[in-house]
Order: C-alpha cells, then structure tokens, then sequence
C-alpha cells in the first residue's frame, strides 16, 4: 500500500481585504511503520481573539505530541492502543489535550510579555487569557491497525473512497458563527471521538480528508460540499496526488474568494495500492 | 512542473445575511415619528450597499415587517441590499406586537432558513405597549435555533415605550436603544444599520454555555450573541438636549 499525505492552507479572502494573516493551522508527522499523525486547528480570528493564529498552532503540536507519545509508548501492542483510544479518546485523552493546550498558552502569554487580565480580586485571569487564543482542533491518528478521529469545535474529517463519501465523525454543528473551542474551560467536554479498525490494504484506493469550516461554508449547501469532497478524490484517482496537492492552494483560494471568504485548510492521506503508480492517471490520459 | 487544473467540486456561494426591520405603526406613531423612521431607514440605505459591496462573501437581504392592527410584510420575499427600496409606512390602528413576533418566527425556522446562513440581525422599533399577547409569540421566537442565534436590536422611541418589552426581545438592555427625539431617532437608526456589517465579519467565537432566558423572565437576561462593538452606541444624551417625546 502507498499512501500520500498533503494539505494546504489559506487567507479567506475576506482576511486579504483587511490584511489579516490566517488563523488556521497544520501538521502532519508520517513514520516508517506507516502512522500518519495530521491536524488542522482554525483560529477564531475575533477581535477578542488576537492570538488565535498562536493558538491554533498551539493546537496542531499538542495534538501532534501526545499522538507521538502515543505511537511511541504503544509500537508494540497497537491493539492495546485501539482499545486505550476507543475508551478514553473524549474523556482521558481529550482532558490531556485540554490541559496541554492551556498550558502551552499560558507559557507563550507569559514569554511574550503579553498584557495579563486580571480578575476582581487581582488575580491573574486565565479564562480571559484563553478566550484570546481561542482555536478548533482536528485530528487523526491513521495506524496499520486503526483510524483514530479526534475533533472538538467545527471541521468536518470525511473518507472517500470508490463506494461513496462518509464522515467519520459528526461534531454539533452549531447554527451562525459560534464553535466550540479549546479556550473554554472544560473544552474537554465538548470533544468528540471515534476509533475504527482498519485492514491496511483492503478497501483501496481511499483518501482521508480533514477540512476547517470554511471549505464547507464555501459550498451553497451540504450536498455540493459532499459532491466537492468526491471530486477531489477523483481528481487525485484520475491526476495523482501530486498534481492534485500542487493545485490544491489555488483551489482553496478561488473557493474562499467564491465562497464564505473564510481561511481554509485542507489536509488529506491518500491511500492506494502498491501496484498502482501514483502516476497513474497520467497513462490514462 | 504539475499540470494546471480546474477546480472540481460543486456550486460555491456567499452566506446569506438576512436583515429585518420590524416597525410598529400603530396611531401613537403618526405624524413625526413614522415620518422620521421612513427618512431615517430611506437614508441608511446606500450605506448598508457600500457596507455590503466591502464583504462579498456575505449577501446580505432585507425585509421590511410592519405591525399595527395586525403585521404585514411589506417586503414579501428577501431582497438583496442593492435592490431594496424602503417603501414609506403609514401609523394608524393598535400594537400588535405579537403578530410580528409570530410573523417573523416563520420566517426564522429552517427553511425557509439556511443552516449556512449568518445570524440574522432583526431591529425592532416602537413606541408603545403590545395590544395583543406578545409573550408566547416572543417565547416561540426565542427558542428557534435561529431566533436565539439572531442579533435583536431594539429602539425605543419616546416616554411611552415599554422598554421592559424590548428587553425581553434583546435579552440585553444595552441593545434597547433610547430615540427620545428625531435627532436621536435618526442616530440610532443609522447604528442599528451598521450591525450587518458587524455580524458578517469573517470570524467566529467560543460558544458559551447553552443559557436561554425564558421570554417572562427578568429583562435583564442576555442571550444576544456579542458580536456587536456596544462601545459605539450613541449617547442618548448627546443627542439633542430636549426630550421631545
């Protein structure tokens, strides 16, 4: 089995006109037995947010890190890992991400010297200094033996395959511009998570995609966002991976512009057999 | 060197912001005030055009309810900004707020709503007490996914506006702004306008804890989303020194 992993993010074009950088974030880790590590995380991007950028970078390398530590404590025993996973992935594990998080942000406020809030009683206040680094997170843990799909505030995480589109996890989607985020306390509790065991070769060729809202916000409803989603696996299907993942940045572009002008990140793993050249496509041509 | 391709993927759009102005016209209305609400809303409209041409990512739509003895649309369907024009209102009859509560939840239920759509902005202006049973209308309206989201804005014209009304609507007094004389009419007018360029910013923000007051409860509940700047309200008591009304 062959697999590619590739993504992109952009400025909404609604940033562009007020010259504000984006706030969405992404890291991939690939590994020699075949685990792939990916997140996205989308800075709220608000006024009372002015460190959302911080923080969803933030997000990406503590999810990244604890799914690291994860790969290396459990390389011998992955079954023990689904199992971990599938019953601790939204209480245990989403607490330590929540606490990392928090933490890591606390640290970066204070080395940068930022202004601290204070509560009525003069104390430091850390709910205030959360809010403004305010962030999503999406992740996966792809491993030979299972998925892994992690998710807390908006973002849609869909597997494509020949067979059809179907989202791995359904999040609370919630009406207008609010999410769900990693600054709240307890965000913890808003996390939802999902494990699925996996046959590494069967089922190919497959494509794992991890979006921020804005590419679904982009589409006039939920049916042409699905349509988009197949699309660009037979775009992959039929140009390669590559060609795909170099075009990527000037379709999300034109999408933003086209669309809710929102920053987009896409991040996908595509999976396909060894037989097959990922140039495939271009004998077809 | 990777071939150059075309974007795949379906039909893309901008999201929808619907905005609503909600007038009472009922007698207390006559004369002055219905005749500065129809001068004031009239000159706000090239500014909501301009503020719209800057966001293309967001359409922004407007309607126009009015209620008396009864409401009426008086904008049926929404309209985009660019080709919305105010129609003058005339006062007379009761104030039945109630009905326009009702009127405006049918129109906030999913559909005719999208799910993709901005929070709508509904600006509410009277002077006067409801004639009819506005409460389980409001409590209907405020328990709608889209009735919650909204962000509700309130001008109380004049000494005779039940102010406590207005803010079971807003579910937040500061959005219950005082217009006590033309001067002040025409200020808050023209700030409410503003709101719709507030609300289709390109951000978003922690949601908080799921928190709905009920629509009898004390008026000092807030459930409106903050996505406004309340600093710029105008100062009631910058405008004009004389209350004339």
């Amino acid at each position: 089995m062959k697999q590619m992993v590739f993504g992109e993010s952009v400025q909404g074009a609604s940033h562009k006109r007020v010259n504000m950088e984006c706030q969405d974030t992404f890291k991939k880790l690939e590994y020699d037995d075949g685990t792939i590590i990916m997140a996205i995380a989308d800075g709220h991007g608000s006024k009372a947010c002015p460190y959302s950028k911080s923080g969803s970078s933030i997000a990406v390398n503590v999810f990244c890190k604890i799914m690291d530590k994860f790969h290396t404590s459990y390389a011998e025993n992955l079954e023990m890992l689904l199992t971990y996973l599938n019953r601790e992935g939204d209480t245990k594990v989403a607490q330590d991400i929540d606490a990392e998080w928090k933490r890591r942000v606390l640290k970066v406020h204070t080395k940068q010297k930022r202004e601290v809030p204070l509560t009525e009683a003069g104390e430091k206040n850390k709910a205030e200094i959360y809010k403004q680094y305010g962030s999503t997170l999406v992740g996966m843990m792809i491993t030979p033996l299972f998925i892994f799909a992690f998710q807390l505030g908006d973002g849609d995480i869909s597997i494509v395959s020949r067979n059809g589109l179907d989202h791995l996890l359904e999040s609370e989607k919630i009406l207008g511009v609010e999410t769900h985020s990693l600054s709240k306390i307890d965000s913890w509790k808003r996390a939802v998570s999902v494990v699925r065991r996996r046959t590494a070769g069967s089922g190919l060729p497959y494509m794992l995609m991890l979006s921020t809202d804005g590419f679904a916000n982009s589409y006039k409803s939920t049916d042409e966002f699905q349509k988009t989603c197949l699309d660009y696996f037979g775009m992959i299907e039929q140009h390669g991976a590559g060609t795909v993942a170099a075009n990527l940045k000037g379709w999300l572009d034109e999408t933003s512009a086209m669309g809710c002008g929102d920053d987009i990140t896409v991040l996908i793993a595509y999976f396909m057999d060894d037989g097959v050249p990922e140039s495939e496509a271009n004998a077809n041509e | 060197m990777a071939q150059a391709l075309k974007r795949p993927g379906g039909e893309l759009a901008n999201r929808p912001l619907h905005f609503f102005w909600v007038v009472d016209c009922s007698g207390s209305m006559y004369g002055e005030k219905i005749g500065t609400v129809n001068h004031a809303i009239q000159s706000t409209i090239p500014e909501m055009v301009d503020a719209a041409k800057d966001n293309p990512n967001a359409q922004l739509l407007v309607r126009t309810l009015k209620f008396s003895t009864g409401a009426t649309w008086v904008t049926p369907t929404p309209v985009n900004v660019e080709d919305f024009a105010w129609d003058d209102l005339d006062a007379g009859g009761v104030t039945d707020l109630g009905k326009a509560f009702e009127m405006l939840a049918a129109q906030l239920t999913i559909p005719p709503m999208s799910d993709r759509a901005l929070p709508p902005v509904i600006v509410l202006l009277s002077d006067g007490q409801p004639t009819d049973d506005y409460k389980s209308a409001l409590d209907k309206l405020l328990h709608l996914p889209w009735g919650k989201k909204a962000v509700r804005i309130a001008i109380s014209i004049g000494q005779d506006a039940d102010d406590d009304v207005l803010q079971q609507f807003t579910g937040n007094s500061e959005l219950v702004l005082q217009a006590n004389n033309p001067q002040a009419l025409v200020k808050m007018i023209k700030w409410a306008s503003t709101a719709a360029s507030l609300v289709s910013a390109p951000a978003s923000r922690p949601k908080d804890a799921e928190e709905l007051p009920e629509a009898n409860d004390a008026p000092n509940a807030t459930n409106a989303p903050l996505v406004l700047d309340m600093n710029n309200i105008p100062d009631p008591g910058s405008v004009g020194a004389n209350d004339v009304w």
